[in-house]
């Protein structure tokens, strides 16, 4: 029998869909008749949630001169879709839980995640690249197939890590050759379950092989590099063991001098710690 | 001389060529010295590299860190097989090995592990 990450997304049951809420706000940003007080009115029935975009808005992130302190300020100020990417962000984490801790520690996980979304956001405003926060929650969502793995697959998964302890080869590599498919086509099946947008899913889907990715060749670029830089500053762990395979055409589709790349490790080493404080506070289980 | 990232540049140190920004505006002009209010004014603007002369040499901050070689190599050796996967030729990943190695070297000094 061959199981599709199709099928995997359906037996998910309580993750086959996101928190209301989330789906709330992102009805009322993709409404043109909804008003920046409505997703405000949205966002602040979620105490927590409002609580951890005020965070961000007023951290490192955005460094505005004064203090934001209403959620209508924030929307205003970061703007509607920004904020909707960002509550994604923060709102996914609360849909995995009862991964067992020998399997993936979940912690480790979300700031390997945090990781790659912060440094996939420095390297699109080194582009100036408009929307960062699409960048920040693709870069959080890339590896989100793996969770499902683990949910739903813990035998194979436990056998795939088990064989890369052993033969040191690459995680992706051997979900494929063990399942038929790897946990980046898994990511993009959920996203697609989850109705994101398009973008999300091609660029999760090819993370590892991102000259497929032909709509949105430079955030799939931007994300595979992202990744990759998050692995070698050691930033958490989604249980890939090495730096995955570099792929120099996602390189010079960035367009970034080499010359910038201590920089940016800098830029992302500052912002994480402060990111994964915010984040990883009260979005623990 | 050459580009250098913002956190590099120091007041003092003079631009090699104009900043401008992304509309075509110029924001400061070759040989203009730096000032702690033009890295303000750098800074707001979202500028994260500029060409400036008389960098590297009086700039502590772009020196290497004196390094016991045995445990620079010994890192080294870590990153290298941490590597092992990705084509090790390429610009960007020999420069990601070499800061790789550094954090593994610092992280060694500090006692912990980086590659687990």
């Amino acid at each position: 029998m061959s199981l599709e990450p199709r099928d995997l997304v359906k037996v998910a049951g309580s993750i086959s869909s996101l928190p209301m809420i989330f789906t709330r706000i992102n009805d009322a940003v993709n409404n043109p008749r909804s008003s920046i007080a409505d997703i405000g009115r949205i966002i602040s029935e979620d105490p927590g949630l409002t609580a951890r975009l005020l965070r961000i808005a007023n951290s490192a992130f955005y460094s505005f001169p004064s203090k934001i302190d209403t959620i209508s300020r924030a929307v205003t100020i970061v703007g509607t879709q920004q904020l909707r990417d960002l509550a994604l962000a923060t709102s996914v984490m609360k849909v995995f839980k009862g991964i067992p801790e020998d399997l993936m520690n979940m912690e480790a996980f979300w700031r390997h995640s945090i990781g790659c979304g912060i440094t996939a956001r420095v390297l699109a405003s080194h582009r100036r690249e408009a929307n960062l926060e699409r960048y920040f929650v693709t870069g959080m969502l890339h590896d989100i197939g793996r969770l499902l793995l683990f949910m739903n697959l813990p035998k194979q998964a436990r056998a795939a890590l088990a064989r890369c302890q052993g033969s040191g080869e690459l995680l992706y590599q051997v979900e494929y050759e063990e399942m038929g498919f790897d946990h980046a086509t898994v990511g993009s099946a959920l996203l697609q379950a989850w109705n994101l947008p398009a973008s999300l899913e091609e660029v999760v889907a090819f993370h590892h092989a991102p000259q497929k990715a032909l709509r949105y060749p430079i955030e799939a670029a931007i994300v595979h590099v992202a990744d990759i830089i998050a692995h070698v500053m050691g930033l958490g762990s989604s249980g890939e063991r090495f730096v995955p395979q570099f792929n120099p055409e996602a390189w010079e589709r960035i367009g970034v001098p080499v010359s910038l790349l201590p920089a940016t490790l800098e830029q992302v080493e500052r912002q994480f710690h402060d990111a994964t404080r915010m984040i990883l506070q009260d979005g623990k289980s | 001389m050459g580009r250098i990232s913002l956190e590099a540049l120091r007041p003092g140190m003079n631009l090699a060529s104009d900043v401008i920004e992304r509309t075509g505006r110029v924001l400061l002009r070759a040989g203009t010295e730096i000032t702690e209010k033009h890295l303000d004014i750098l800074r707001k603007w979202g500028v994260i590299e500029v060409d400036a002369v008389g960098t590297s040499a009086e700039d502590p901050a772009l020196e290497l860190e004196p390094m016991d070689p045995a445990i620079l190599r010994e890192s080294e050796d870590k990153a290298r097989a941490f590597f092992r996967h990705t084509d090790s030729e390429h610009p960007a990943v020999r420069e990601l090995l070499r800061l790789c190695t550094f954090r593994i070297a610092r992280q060694s000094l500090r006692g912990r592990n980086h590659v687990s």
